[in-house]
């Protein structure tokens, strides 16, 4: 065998032998599935309610920075902790905010909630609960502010003389009243889930042919680099030497 | 080379090393797929160095030309979170190289002086840096420090024919300016996209509607455009003017018209005058041709649209009180000298430049200014040692053109040169860059003990 028959059996040696270690280590690791929920923010407040009055204009920035806050929003560990809450079974605040990834979706307004769990069936369940806990979290919210905002309009309503209840003045107030007092009760109605989530059979990790194929692919670059690093045996070297003086003689002869 | 002791050419040796290895690549890239690309570039470029040295060097270049943009494609494909441990390999390559050069180079003592001023004005940045944030003081360290090291691969270099560097720079450019133009004609590929979206590369919009600043391969159009100088310098001075040639400068300088660095077309400009001037016009039969075919060919290949958007962009010379950039520029740095110089040790490694963004920190990260940059993180004291250093190259750079102009000498004075000019308008220190103006350093400093050395 030739001495770069022979490395390039030592680099496909080496090539093999990092793409059974990577199919080893993914046959290995536990299987975990995902399950994805999508909450699109697309308003401020939904239609219905925007027909209620003004003051519902939507904010002026960039949506990719608006995307990113309100994704900041739901990744909040105060959402791990009342989904915790809510549901005991999926377990501590902790776990449930590890099994968790909050991405925003470049260049729309549509934030994904991923869980991943040991099952299919509790990654829907995880990632639903974690999102429910959110719409809940934010719509108290926004109830609690809408009902602060109608108590305080309702104290200067009940300040104000019998005339200006009467007129112009009154009315405003009575009319911003009013759609708080909607607000307080439905809440803003958005986020809007636009994709519940749903339990797959298709494993999310590991993924035994991405890990075998870049396995395979970084032991040829290694074993090139190996291969090249070893140097050729004293007998190997001798032969390769006798060959080159062999051919340089035969070359010489020929030329003359 | 002969072979480190660590590193077992035969035997059980040999298999015990290559098993662990291509264990832990298959674990690592278990963890993160950047993670084992990492640790496979890293063994093939050590590997090939300890075979055979140039190949080794070769592979180094390659890597900080290449990497940035495997980055991207692994990024789009099989995203990571967190810090990519593809970014240091760069870094990493070169600093296990560097450390092999310097313990098979005989530096002369002077030599030995010059670095250790270079080592020593860094590291008076560093206690502050450390207090400030003890991560990014010495990442900018290792980072400033393995640029440096590059010194040692020039210096070794120096007594070659083939240097390299140029030799890569001359292959690989025009190639990586092919990229460029499909960049800036045709829609983005989706991981320059995603590139330009999540890496925050500020200045990427050109004067040209609906298209982009070009930055190849590389992580910014600034960093591309001082690449594509260094190797445009190269293609002009170093070897026989081929029509192979002649096209590779064509597209080397296509593609820096396509980064509208403004910065970089003054250094180059600049750079040609000092050329003529310290070869006493010799190399005018080099410049001329290539002169008169741009004037000639570039209204001819450039688009109506570009032409004028490019025409646009060098009419702004005429007019820098007006414009924003230059303005932004001449604030930041008349701000920050006064205040650089009233902290004698300066602010701290890694206040300021690429090393500042590990921080998180309110640091100086675009201090557009690669003397300002080292002012700030290192005082006046280590500003003046680490210039002093840089002063010297440069200086035997342009007593070596002086005395005996062949094209290698030439090639080191312009490159040096033009790295000097654009130093004012960024970090070349870091990165890409520094390694490249600390190897024609090392080449520079040699190649005038040589001259000595034969004179004598």
């Amino acid at each position: 065998m030739t001495s770069l028959a022979a490395r390039a059996l030592l680099v496909l040696i080496l090539t093999i032998f990092a793409g059974a270690a990577a199919l080893a280590y993914s046959n290995s690791q536990p299987k975990k599935y995902s399950a994805d929920m999508r909450l699109e923010f697309g308003r401020l407040v939904t239609p219905d309610i925007q027909l209620l009055g003004g003051g519902f204009s939507e904010p002026q920035m960039d949506e990719n920075i608006r995307i990113q806050t309100e994704a900041q929003e739901v990744r909040s560990f105060d959402v791990a902790e009342a989904a915790a809450k809510a549901h005991p079974d999926l377990g501590s605040a902790n776990a449930i905010a590890g099994a968790i990834n909050v991405a925003a979706i470049r260049d729309t307004l549509t934030v994904i909630i991923s869980a991943q769990a040991s099952s299919p069936h509790r990654a829907a369940r995880v990632a639903s609960a974690y999102g429910d806990a959110y719409l809940a979290l934010h719509q108290a919210l926004v109830r609690k502010r809408a009902a602060a905002t109608e108590r305080a309009l309702q104290i200067r309503y009940n300040e104000m003389t019998q005339g200006d209840k009467a007129n112009v003045p009154g009315a405003n107030i009575r009319f911003q009243m009013n759609t708080l007092d909607v607000l307080r009760r439905l809440g803003s109605g958005q986020p809007q889930t636009i994709e519940r989530a749903r339990a797959t059979n298709i494993t999310s990790s590991p993924n035994t042919a991405r890990d075998v194929g870049f396995g395979i692919l970084f032991g040829l670059v290694v074993g090139i680099g190996l291969v090249a690093l070893r140097s050729e045996s004293p007998a190997r070297a001798a032969a390769a030497a006798a060959r080159r003086a062999a051919e340089r003689a035969r070359q010489t002869t020929r030329s003359r | 080379m002969p072979r480190p002791r660590l590193l077992p050419s035969r035997g059980i040796g040999w298999w015990a090393l290559s098993v662990a290895v291509a264990l832990l690549t298959a674990r690592l890239t278990m963890d993160s797929v950047q993670f084992g690309c990492a640790i496979a570039i890293l063994v093939l470029t050590v590997c090939l160095y300890v075979r055979d040295r140039t190949a080794g060097l070769v592979a180094v270049w390659l890597v900080w030309l290449l990497v940035p943009l495997l980055r991207r494609i692994l990024f789009q494909y099989v995203p990571s979170f967190g810090t990519d441990p593809l970014a240091v390999v760069p870094f990493l390559v070169t600093a296990a190289v560097v450390s092999f050069e310097l313990s098979q180079a005989t530096l002369s003592r002077r030599t030995r002086r010059l670095l250790l001023l270079g080592v020593g004005g860094y590291a008076i940045g560093l206690p502050l840096g450390a207090l400030a944030s003890p991560k990014t003081a010495a990442f900018a360290l290792f980072a400033y420090l393995t640029a440096l090291g590059c010194f040692v691969i020039g210096y070794r270099e120096a007594e070659q024919k083939r240097l390299t560097l140029p030799s890569v720079l001359m292959i690989v450019t025009p190639l990586l300016a092919l990229y460029a133009f499909r960049q800036y004609y045709f829609p983005l590929p989706k991981w320059d996209l995603t590139w330009l979206h999540t890496a925050g590369v500020t200045s990427a919009t050109s004067s040209e509607t609906g298209r982009i600043r070009v930055w190849s391969t590389l992580n910014s159009p600034a960093t591309f455009a001082t690449v594509l100088g260094v190797a445009a310098i190269t293609l002009v001075t170093w070897r026989k003017l081929t029509p192979v040639r002649l096209v590779s400068i064509f597209a080397v300088l296509g593609a820096l018209a396509l980064t509208y660095v403004r910065s970089v077309w003054a250094a180059i400009l600049f750079t040609g005058v000092a050329i003529l001037l310290a070869t006493r016009g010799g190399a005018l039969k080099r410049l001329g041709p290539v002169i008169i075919l741009l004037v000639l060919l570039a209204p001819v290949v450039l688009g109506g649209s570009t032409r004028a958007a490019i025409s646009d962009r060098f009419g702004t010379f005429g007019s820098l009180g007006q414009d924003t950039s230059a303005q932004a520029r001449l604030g930041t740095s008349g701000g920050l000298i006064p205040q650089a110089f009233a902290t004698p040790l300066g602010n701290g490694l890694g206040s300021a430049g690429e090393a500042n963004k590990l921080s998180g920190s309110e640091g100086l990260r675009y201090s557009d200014n690669g003397y300002l940059a080292v002012l700030v993180q290192t005082g006046p004291v280590g500003f003046l040692t680490i210039i002093s250093v840089i002063i010297v190259a440069i200086a035997s750079a342009c007593r070596n053109v002086w005395r005996r102009g062949d094209p290698a000498n030439v090639l080191v004075f312009g490159a040096l040169t033009f790295l000097a000019v654009t130093m004012v308008a960024g970090d070349v220190l870091f990165g890409i860059t520094g390694m490249i103006f600390w190897y024609l350093c090392g080449l520079a400093v040699r190649r005038r003990e040589l001259l000595e050395e034969a004179k004598s």
